[in-house]
């Protein structure tokens, strides 16, 4: 057993070993969508007739093809690509012209904004549900959450979207039913979360887009919850007179909430995926819709950014939760691995 | 003089659709201040339950359906959860699983501490070293996580935990079963030294009687749910007046020169269950003396000893 601020020397360098390990794997994860995503332009389509149309002559083509590189050996055209895409350009858009970095720019804010809210209403209610529906297992109340949440876990999400609107706009006429509502503009980022009128609008989808998150979670942190409240060391505190309230919370909680991290990162991840449906749904301006256009219209440049900004989303939030673990979990920081 | 602690006729009862099972029966018995008690019997005798309603921690649907505990006099079934930590603590079997592994112990130590005694944070964080050096370790590792300690020193943090409220009863369920032998008996001597040092009682849980005969004043012998004998270590040891506490001592291998050639003894046979109890006396199926009363009526434990009619006769 080392003294203490030897100890603190030992893990900070695990610490910072276990990062680099990340770091690498997450770039090899990106290197290799980016392969995929960079494949998509020579195999889906020929990107010279795309860009110049059927009618173009033979020495047109030879010379945007000499222009485009595709002349160069395979890997020098790859490298080429992960160059430009490290500089954030992901080409022109077949369809309207407009780089695609500029249309990616334009319509990310309302996929974050919209992603934002819906994790922020799954995590905190999935969280307050399960505790309080383990804590109260046998109450009716309870029962009553986890009958219901069976609804959320089985609906998908387009109807669950198409019902809300039904309800919510058309019957009752509180909400809006499509759009992003009045945006503000703060430094290039357009951003709907400081009027009313785009807070509204924000509600029927983020719900829509949260909910099975939501009850996902809440349905894992009832059953761990559960588990930890029969540990050894939950009975011990009850046994030296702890108050019921400061075992469920300082106690129970946080040790239910551990394994809970990881499948709740992944959720978010998928939250930003699953933003198509919700998107189209809610023909909210975002990159999900963008990118069901592209796909109609085969934009491959459309395609292959949102590919990559996607996969870019799910390695950070990896990368973040990994990181997490660092914080809470003690036994992982020290780097004595195993072990409950 | 009232006990510390006073079981009287003691009577636990599980029911469920099936029907009722009386997992404890008339089990009476009593620890003073500083004595220290042991518990013996078999997986099921009702040891760790008798801990278990002291404690008020009964599993639903387990009730106490007759007879009283009193704490210093005063009966406390329905009352306990009031007396956790400040009067009565209990430490369990496994010192691996028994301590929050994301807490530093000596904020769990100042928690339980500051949940039962009117002081401030810099006090208890006075009194939490102290403790650390009353169980035998260095207060510089209060900073540290569960993890970071062996098995008996976490087992000794536990104790330090158990003890933070200043209880004047200490029930350990088995506190050595997970230790290897050499940390176990500096646990039982740690234990010792706190009984005798602040007149604490204690109710040692075990099923081994090497850990009653190093350690315990009196034992009380349980079998199939309640006390079959009840009498002082070296008493019991050496004249066994129930033939199943001759049998457990029996089964107990011992080095000194004349048993070196004898064959270690065992009892035949198993506990009967709870819901199949015999007429008789539990132990009569088992019992190389039986007699014919014994198929018959169940032995009363008479003036505090044993229950069984070979006495009697």
């Amino acid at each position: 057993m080392a003294g203490n601020s030897h100890g603190l020397f030992v893990w900070n360098g695990h610490m910072a070993l276990i990062i680099i390990q990340r770091l690498l794997q997450s770039s090899l994860v990106l290197l290799l969508v980016a392969f995929v995503a960079f494949s998509m332009f020579r195999f889906v389509g020929d990107p010279v007739e795309n860009l110049l149309g059927q009618e173009a002559t033979l020495e047109d083509r030879a010379i945007l093809t000499e222009r485009l590189g595709l002349n160069d050996p395979l890997p020098v055209q790859y490298i080429r690509f992960v160059g430009k895409v490290l500089s954030w350009d992901f080409g022109v858009s077949y369809r309207t012209g407009v780089p695609v970095a500029d249309m990616i720019s334009e319509r990310l804010p309302a996929t974050l904004e919209l992603a934002l809210i819906s994790a922020i209403f799954a995590m905190v209610l999935g969280i307050s549900l399960g505790v309080y529906t383990a804590i109260n297992r046998r109450g009716w109340l309870a029962n009553f959450v986890m009958s219901t949440s069976l609804i959320g876990v089985s609906l998908p999400t387009f109807l669950i979207g198409i019902l809300l609107i039904w309800v919510f706009s058309v019957e009752l006429g509180w909400l809006p039913s499509f759009g992003r509502g009045e945006t503000t503009d703060i430094g290039g980022w357009d951003t709907g979360l400081l009027t009313i009128e785009g807070l509204r609008s924000l509600v029927l989808p983020a719900v829509t887009l949260g909910l099975y998150q939501m009850t996902l979670i809440m349905r894992l942190v009832r059953s761990e919850m559960l588990e930890v409240l029969r540990e050894d060391y939950i009975r011990f505190a009850f046994a030296r007179g702890l108050h019921t309230k400061s075992i469920h919370q300082r106690h129970a909680v946080p040790n239910t909430l551990l394994p809970v991290i990881t499948v709740a990162g992944l959720q978010l991840g998928s939250i930003i995926a699953f933003a198509i449906i919700t998107e189209s749904v809610f023909q909210w301006p975002g990159i999900g819709l963008m990118f069901i256009n592209a796909v109609y219209f085969v934009d491959i440049p459309v395609m292959s950014a949102y590919l990559i900004l996607v996969a870019l989303m799910f390695v950070t939030i990896n990368l973040i939760v990994d990181m997490a673990y660092f914080a809470i979990d003690p036994r992982i920081r020290s780097g004595a691995g195993g072990g409950k | 003089m009232t006990h510390l602690l006073d079981i009287k006729d003691l009577q636990v009862t599980f029911s469920n659709r099936h029907g009722d099972l009386r997992v404890l029966d008339g089990v009476s018995l009593h620890v003073g201040r500083g004595e220290i008690l042991g518990i013996i019997g078999e997986s099921g005798a009702g040891k760790s339950m008798t801990g278990n309603a002291v404690m008020g921690l009964l599993e639903p649907p387990g009730k106490i359906t007759k007879g009283d505990i009193l704490f210093d006099g005063v009966s406390i079934i329905g009352k306990a959860e009031g007396l956790r930590g400040k009067h009565i603590s209990m430490i369990f079997q496994d010192p691996l699983t028994s301590l929050n592994p994301l807490k530093r112990v000596g904020d769990m130590l100042t928690e339980t501490m500051r949940t039962h005694l009117p002081i401030g944070k810099s006090e208890a964080e006075e009194r939490a070293r102290a403790s650390f050096e009353e169980v035998g370790l260095d207060p510089s590792r209060l900073d540290a996580y569960p993890h970071e300690f062996s098995g008996g020193m976490r087992q000794r943090v536990v104790i330090a935990l158990a003890l933070a409220g200043e209880p004047e009863l200490l029930i350990a369920d088995e506190p050595t079963t997970a230790l290897d032998v050499s940390v176990q008996a500096q646990i039982l001597e740690l234990i010792r030294n706190l009984c005798e040092k602040r007149g604490l009682g204690v109710m040692l849980i075990t099923h081994d009687i090497g850990v009653i005969a190093n350690s315990c004043d009196r034992v009380a012998v349980f079998y199939a749910g309640r006390p079959v004998e009840i009498a002082g270590v070296s008493e019991l040891l050496a004249h066994p007046k129930h033939p199943y506490s001759e049998g457990l001592i029996a089964s107990m291998p011992r080095i000194d020169a004349d048993s070196r050639h004898e064959m270690l003894r065992q009892i035949e046979g198993s506990m009967p269950a709870l819901n199949k109890l015999p007429k008789g006396c539990a132990f009569a199926p088992r019992c190389h003396k039986v007699m014919d009363k014994c198929l018959e009526q169940q032995p009363i434990m008479q003036s505090g000893r044993a229950a069984c009619w070979l006495g009697e006769a």
